[in-house]
């Protein structure tokens, strides 16, 4: 990849492309962990290979190219949110809820519903992605701290919704247990 | 939590994107407007705190001796020079008299006196025939000066009295009615300056107008200067080997002259991040380098203390990872015998030309 980052800086249109397609993925499962819908996403992915295009000469070092990339994306995802965010009677809209395209998994795509914005993000950024605490700091301007502090609740509320899921399977298999011995 | 690296093990895996996500993505990829080549330059591994001034070479110019020997009024006052400091440099033969004038126009510009050490070269140029109004501010439409293929900082411009000024006389003019121009150069090269040769050309002489890059011309003509530096390379060197504090610093050798300090500390290299505005107020982020406790002045023997006297700051690395170099111009000109103490701060201040020695690390100089 830093050699494609490297024609890329160039302006090599053609290394920058491939090197932009080969994010797709991680592109698309960020944005989804802040944007609510798919048309949002696309919308947020234009416009950072737009951008990344435009300002790939101000990239400092050829290695940092994933991080620079997810901060762009992230600040567009911010942009699209301020902009679908609105109040109806007096209440704002409560967070809609996870919608299940781009992830094979229903039980994942449940679990991630329960999760607030800003604890999907760094899930994502830190589990999926692969990036560390520091350098996730850095693309959501957070301090370290506040970045391991969220993964930890995160966890713990994933933890606490798998545990109650399965509670409530089991609860559910003893009643029909119990109505069957009737 | 097994399920839980397993559902992250399979989020990982999957790369599915929505067809029409994709279709729009890839279309915008497609799309891309040509760019030409950015050449801004690469960010190394030293740091400026002064921006530099344009440097070419251009053609020769002729000149013609003249003039008394005396000191430029400017460096003079911008250095606040004794009379004995003048002495003593004069003695060092840190500083020249040039007294190289050109004529076009019936403007004279003398290139009047150098300060030069290992790594600080003060020019001065006196200006005589050009008559500024009060208020007005003068300026060549361009300077172009060369001192080598080196790595330079420099700084120039008008000499501006503050103390000057009535009210037929605007502070660029000094008592004789003349203008200064100075050049500052730096270089971390020890001894770049001494015994290197220095051209410098002006072009055409105006007013600023504020409005567009170019001033408004009052006086055509070129003035070119070539001569070669002279300078001191005699400077104190203090083997210190002091700890600062709890920072992890420690500063190994400072080099002290009237006119810079060069400074070297231990200080493991270590990498963070720091973000910047580009021209658009985007945000950009980019890898740069912890700093050790940076150089704040001196206390002088009499108990003065002096802060905020470096200017055209250079830090940074050498080709040792380990060590770290700090190197300064002074301004004003500081007498090294009279230095009692080293300062450093313990923070970075909002304001460096004021500071409480409670947040300076103190480290003595012994003879």
């Amino acid at each position: 990849m830093n050699l494609l980052v490297k024609k890329a800086r160039k302006h090599d249109k053609a290394a920058f492309q491939q090197l932009m397609q080969q994010e797709g993925s991680s592109m698309y499962k960020i944005a989804r962990a802040i944007l609510k819908n798919d048309e949002d996403v696309a919308d947020a992915m234009q416009e950072t290979a737009l951008t990344c295009w435009e300002k790939i000469h101000t990239l400092k070092k050829d290695k940092y190219f994933k991080t620079w990339m997810v901060r762009i994306l992230i600040n567009n995802c911010n942009a699209i949110c301020r902009q679908r965010t609105r109040t109806v009677s007096g209440e704002t809209i409560p967070e809609a809820s996870f919608q299940e395209t781009g992830y094979a998994s229903v039980e994942w795509t449940d679990f991630l519903n329960g999760l607030e914005e800003k604890y999907r993000v760094v899930i994502i950024l830190y589990y999926v992605e692969g990036f560390k605490t520091r350098e996730i700091a850095d693309i959501l301007q957070l301090n370290e701290n506040t970045v391991r502090g969220r993964l930890a609740t995160a966890r713990c509320k994933l933890e606490t919704q798998y545990r109650d899921q399965h509670r409530q399977a089991t609860t559910k298999d003893h009643s029909v247990t119990i109505q069957a011995e009737r | 939590m097994n399920r839980f690296e397993d559902m992250m093990e399979h989020l990982r895996n999957d790369t599915d994107i929505p067809e029409q996500v994709w279709t729009r993505y890839t279309e915008t990829l497609s799309g891309l407007p040509d760019r030409k080549p950015d050449t801004s330059s690469h960010r190394g591994l030293r740091k400026h705190l002064w921006p530099a001034a344009a440097a070419a070479v251009l053609a020769l110019g002729t000149v013609s001796a003249g003039a008394a020997i005396r000191w430029s009024h400017g460096l003079e006052k911008r250095l606040q020079v004794s009379s004995q400091q003048q002495q003593e440099m004069e003695a060092d033969h840190m500083t020249a008299f040039v007294n190289q004038a050109v004529t076009q126009n019936n403007v004279t510009i003398t290139a009047r006196q150098s300060i030069v050490d290992n790594y600080t070269a003060y020019l001065s140029f006196e200006i005589e025939g050009f008559s500024l109004k009060e208020g007005q501010v003068p300026e060549f439409s361009q300077v172009d000066f060369f001192a080598g293929d080196g790595n330079l900082s420099c700084s120039a411009g008008f000499y501006f009295d503050e103390t000057a000024g009535s009210e037929n006389h605007s502070s660029y003019t000094l008592e004789d009615g003349t203008l200064e121009y100075h050049v500052i150069m730096r270089s971390n090269e020890k001894g770049y300056f001494i015994g290197n040769s220095i051209h410098v050309e002006f072009h055409d002489l105006g007013i600023y107008t504020g409005k567009t890059t170019a001033p408004a011309v009052q006086t055509e003509g070129t003035w070119s200067f070539d001569w070669t530096l002279t300078g001191c390379d005699s400077i104190k060197t203090y083997s210190l080997q002091a700890s600062l504090g709890d920072s992890n610093a420690t500063v190994l050798e400072a080099e002290i002259s009237p006119i810079s300090i060069a400074l070297s500390y231990d200080f493991p290299y270590q990498e963070k991040m720091e973000s910047s505005l580009d021209e658009n107020g985007e945000e950009t982020f980019y890898r740069t380098f912890q700093d050790p406790p940076r150089f704040a002045g001196v206390r002088m023997k009499d108990g003065t203390v002096c802060t905020g006297i470096s200017i055209m700051a250079s830090m940074g690395y050498a080709e040792d990872p380990g060590v770290y170099l700090y190197s300064a111009a002074f301004k004003p000109a500081i007498e090294v015998n009279q230095v009692e103490s080293l300062l450093f701060y313990r923070n970075s201040p909002e304001n460096e030309s004021s500071c409480d020695e409670e947040n300076l690390y103190v480290v003595p100089l012994e003879e």
